[in-house]
């Protein structure tokens, strides 16, 4: 049997590896993305079925946090056409929006999980689903990317609810800066297990 | 599709045969940025750089490919969420005492808000020059939000943004 890492795709391969998958320890992680044991699938499991979802109607005027995160897009545009200080003005423009969002109700640890989780149950797919059906790959790759980071970040979450600061004592926190994969050890990883970039793509996350 | 050329400090091995070859001294400047103003875009230099650090860039881009409506509408599940979570993440870190979560709410932002990127530049926010980046910003300018730097807005419009 093969199992795969539902982060970064690394097979582990019964035949190859000697040891069945479920006799590993079960602080068992990825060695390349470091997912716990439980965030790996068997190669051949059952196709799982999409969770519709009904879209709001009314739905036209993007929120200011879409805005925000619209116009930071756009100053990476400009950077990537070599348009530095456009690409200046336009992170101008994103902060002011990204500084100026109402507080949400409802913030607690809980809640974060609540959305992360939502995103890959009904978001990610439909999206994926919709993207398919329409012939979009940029659409797909953006899903497959954001699944796969949204399961290290569920993955970081519920080890952090288990062990507490146990789990990040003595380590780093990095952030890849083209798909947003977490990274919490010593050093960055050599390649993004999600996106492949070399590790000078990384940010280390400063601590206060 | 008129081009000019561009220099990736991070591959320059300042080897300099771009100096010899540049024909309109366009590679010849104190801060190793090609002056786009002197360069005809002939591509010389680029073809002649051993360390492969130049490149053409187009000074116009064509058309984005358009996108369907569906996928549109789609996508706002990602964007609406993701801002979300974003928000939360930043607040929670703000309020917390612990350094560990604070630095994992802290990656959670960031990688929210690179997502959300992601998601909208495959919903029609491709390309800076587009006539939907323009009327966004053009929305917001009109909207006269308190604080908000409408001058910068509307030069980026008149002079980076535009497309010819």
């Amino acid at each position: 049997m093969r199992y795969i890492c539902s982060v970064c795709g690394y097979v582990y391969d019964e035949e190859v590896e000697g040891v069945p998958f479920a006799d590993l320890p079960s602080d068992y992680q990825c060695p390349l993305c470091t997912a716990p044991k439980d965030f790996f699938e068997a190669a051949e499991k059952e196709e799982k079925k999409l969770k519709e979802v009904t879209i709001d109607e009314d739905l036209h005027e993007l929120s200011n946090g879409e805005i925000a995160a619209t116009l930071s897009n756009l100053a990476r545009g400009l950077e990537k056409q070599y348009k530095f200080e456009a690409s200046k003005d336009m992170q101008d423009l994103a902060d002011y929006f990204t500084g100026n969002l109402p507080s949400l109700e409802d913030s607690s640890l809980e809640a974060l999980s609540k959305l992360i989780d939502e995103d890959l149950e009904v978001n990610y797919p439909n999206v994926q689903k919709c993207a398919q059906d329409n012939n979009d790959r940029g659409t797909q790759r953006i899903a497959v990317w954001g699944t796969k980071v949204s399961n290290i970040i569920k993955a970081l979450l519920d080890t952090y609810k288990k062990a507490g600061e146990k789990a990040l004592l003595g380590k780093k926190v990095f952030v890849c800066s083209v798909c947003g994969f977490i990274y919490v050890g010593e050093k960055a990883p050599e390649l993004c297990p999600v996106c492949k970039v070399p590790s000078w793509k990384f940010e280390e996350v400063k601590r206060r | 599709m008129k081009k000019v050329a561009v220099r990736n400090l991070r591959l320059c091995t300042k080897d300099c045969i771009c100096l010899y070859v540049c024909p309109s001294g366009a590679t010849d400047t104190e801060d190793s940025v090609i002056d786009v103003n002197k360069c005809n875009g002939c591509g010389i230099c680029a073809e002649a750089c051993p360390s492969k650090a130049i490149s053409l860039v187009p000074l116009s881009y064509p058309l984005q490919q358009a996108k369907k409506e569906a996928v549109l509408k789609t996508n706002r599940l990602i964007s609406l969420s993701k801002a979300k979570a974003e928000k939360m993440a930043h607040d929670l870190a703000d309020k917390c005492e612990d350094d560990g979560l604070y630095c994992l709410l802290k990656a959670i932002e960031r990688s929210s808000r690179l997502m959300n990127e992601d998601i909208m530049r495959e919903s029609g926010y491709m390309l800076p020059q587009s006539d939907n980046a323009k009327k966004l910003i053009q929305d917001i300018i009109d909207k006269k939000p308190e604080g908000f730097d409408l001058k910068k807005a509307q030069k980026l419009i008149n002079q980076e943004l535009n497309n010819d």
